[in-house]
């Protein structure tokens, strides 16, 4: 295991949102975080990436205690791809992902060699080369989406956290996204969580599924174990039927529910 | 560096170059540019100035002009360029340096100075620029300590408390201004900028905090880049974002209030100088905001060249000029970038 969490609590005044929840993840791996609105997903991601300090309880990325390490050094180890939302319109797709480099620049942001590689890299794993000179409002949701993935991949760090990324998407560009994602996280061995909505794209992308509700795991392992019409049921409070379909489970909502 | 960008910045230097030149050669007496160089090189040779030059014009170019000129030029950059990192920090268009009650701060400082009506030794000149220049870092202090929630300054909190105390402030000054009609003048002219102090002591006053100020912020442009992407995000970049905003806060809040003190309540140049460098040159804060602190002294010595000969001798506080003249030039930059698609 190299990102272990034990017994976080975490929250937003006195009311946590987080209670005691433990959590491993090895390394290599890709574990959709999914469950109802308020189960606190979101609310994980953000403690891990430090945007949000626990309450109690500790979160190790190897021999790192992520909660206790400066901003700098937490993201060369954490990048986050948020939703694309209100992205600072006449930034261009460069200058956007070359911020994913701050981690390694002093106050003044000069790039070197390498950062200027590691953005070209990015840029080209994404198919945003073409688009590089591009302004963002000029972009479609998906290429934005893309390029905050670009801007993470230019940060290069082993952890890769998503926060709903295909909640902008059509169809096709949902598909199409996480299939980059869960490449390119095998191809660099990037060990990824993410923030799942479609239960269905948890299932047919993520190695391990963990389901939350009222801040714990109700249930986690292979998509088979954990999407199940007990454990959704039991957390959705909604009547589901789950079929299978090239040995990974399809949920759907029976009709006259 | 790209070559539209380099464009944009000898343009700048150029028009720098020019307002500086008319900002000393016009006035309620013009000298010609042949005068000035003669009695420059005179001086510098440690000659007395050439005799069929009038005496008067020495003076009034070394005790008047050129001192004045470099105050205009010292505070139109630094209403600039600590414009732009507010807007920077606030990632709002509207925000302008005396957004956290720098001007309000400055304004009751300098009434109630003059309101108490001191003797002139005690402090001499610098009493009121002393005081207003207290005033506004003062208080924007308190909206700094007021917005403070856990150890975090939320950037709504720091808005809505700069709201409130700007009201306390400017409340309280209208108060002392009514209280006697004397104080009400000397006030409002001071408050439009209307009697920047003479000679090259402001300026050297200024000096310091100008130079600390605007070298923080030329250096910031990286950390407002990440932060325009939100607070949070900055943060999953690395950046520390509470340090980063205390340094940009503080450099652009000292620097404006410096020029404030000195220069008077100058309205307009801080809100428009960064908009229209990001209209014409687009986002990036490494570039906006050394373009901002050029244009920014562009704009305030061709307002304060009008204000001197608009209706000479007498001189209007360059403040009703910045806005008379800024807005519509304002609007017009507007429109001619929202007709050439350059518009978000």
């Amino acid at each position: 295991m190299t990102l272990h969490i034990a017994y976080l609590t975490a929250g937003y005044g006195h009311r946590p949102v987080l209670r005691d929840l433990s959590l491993t993840v090895a390394e290599g791996e890709i574990l959709a975080l999914v469950g109802p609105n308020g189960a606190g997903k979101t609310t994980l991601l953000r403690v891990i990436s430090g945007a949000l300090a626990p309450q109690a309880g500790h979160i190790r990325w190897k021999e790192h205690d992520l909660t206790t390490l400066r901003p700098s050094a937490r993201a060369r180890l954490v990048a986050v791809v948020p939703q694309a939302r209100q992205l600072p319109p006449a930034f261009t797709v460069r200058q956007a992902v070359a911020l994913g480099r701050t981690p390694y620049l002093s106050w003044l942001g000069k790039p070197g060699e390498h950062d200027r590689a590691a953005v070209q890299r990015a840029l080209a794993q994404t198919d945003l080369l073409p688009l590089a000179d591009r302004l963002l409002a000029h972009l479609s949701g998906g290429e934005q989406q893309r390029v905050l993935l670009a801007r993470a991949l230019a940060q290069e760090t082993p952890l890769l956290l998503l926060d709903e990324p295909t909640t902008y998407l059509d169809l096709h560009h949902q598909a199409a996204f996480l299939r980059l994602v869960t490449r390119l996280g095998r191809e660099e061995g990037k060990t990824v969580l993410m923030v799942l909505h479609d239960l269905n794209l948890a299932a047919r992308f993520a190695h391990r599924v963990a389901l939350l509700a009222e801040g714990h795991i109700a249930a986690i392992g292979t998509p088979t174990e954990v999407l199940t019409p007990q454990h959704l049921q039991a957390v959705y409070h909604t009547q589901v039927e789950v079929l299978s379909l090239d040995r990974r489970p399809v949920i759907l909502i029976p009709p006259g529910v | 560096m790209s070559k539209r960008l380099s464009s944009a910045f000898v343009l700048h230097l150029a028009l720098l170059t020019l307002a500086v030149t008319l900002s000393v050669l016009m006035g309620a007496v013009p000298i010609p540019l042949r005068d000035v160089l003669r009695v420059a090189l005179a001086r510098l040779q440690g000659a007395p100035p050439p005799a069929d030059i009038p005496s008067y014009t020495a003076t009034i170019l070394f005790q008047l002009r050129l001192p004045h000129t470099a105050l205009m030029l010292l505070t139109g950059s630094a209403l600039g360029v600590s414009g732009a990192a507010y807007q920077g920090i606030f990632r709002n268009p509207l925000a302008d340096p005396y957004l956290l009650g720098v001007a309000s701060g400055a304004g009751l400082g300098a009434v109630a100075v003059l309101a108490w009506n001191p003797s002139p030794a005690l402090g001499g000149m610098f009493l009121l620029p002393a005081a207003a220049f207290g005033g506004g870092v003062l208080t924007v202090l308190v909206v700094y300590l007021l917005a403070r929630v856990n150890g975090h300054v939320p950037t709504t909190a720091l808005i809505l408390a700069g709201v409130a105390i700007g009201s306390l402030t400017a409340a309280l000054t209208s108060f002392l201004m009514l209280r006697s009609e004397d104080t009400l003048h000397r006030a409002l002219v001071y408050l439009f900028g209307g009697a920047p102090l003479s000679g090259w002591k402001p300026v050297l006053a200024v000096l310091p905090y100008w130079l600390a100020g605007t070298a923080v912020l030329l250096l910031s442009g990286h950390a407002l880049n990440v932060l325009q992407f939100g607070e949070e995000q900055a943060q999953q970049l690395g950046l520390a974002v509470g340090r980063a905003k205390v340094v940009i806060l503080a450099a652009a809040s000292l620097t404006a209030a410096a020029a404030v003190a000195f220069a008077g309540i100058i309205g307009f140049v801080g809100l428009v100088a960064p908009h229209i460098a990001r209209l014409l040159w687009g986002e990036d804060y490494r570039r906006l905001v050394a373009l901002s602190l050029l244009g920014g002294a562009i704009m305030l010595l061709l307002a304060d060249l009008l204000a001197r000969i608009l209706l000479a001798p007498q001189s209007l506080p360059v403040g009703i000029v910045t806005a008379l003249f800024g807005a519509p030039f304002f609007l017009w930059v507007l429109q001619r970038t929202k007709r050439h698609g350059g518009m978000r």
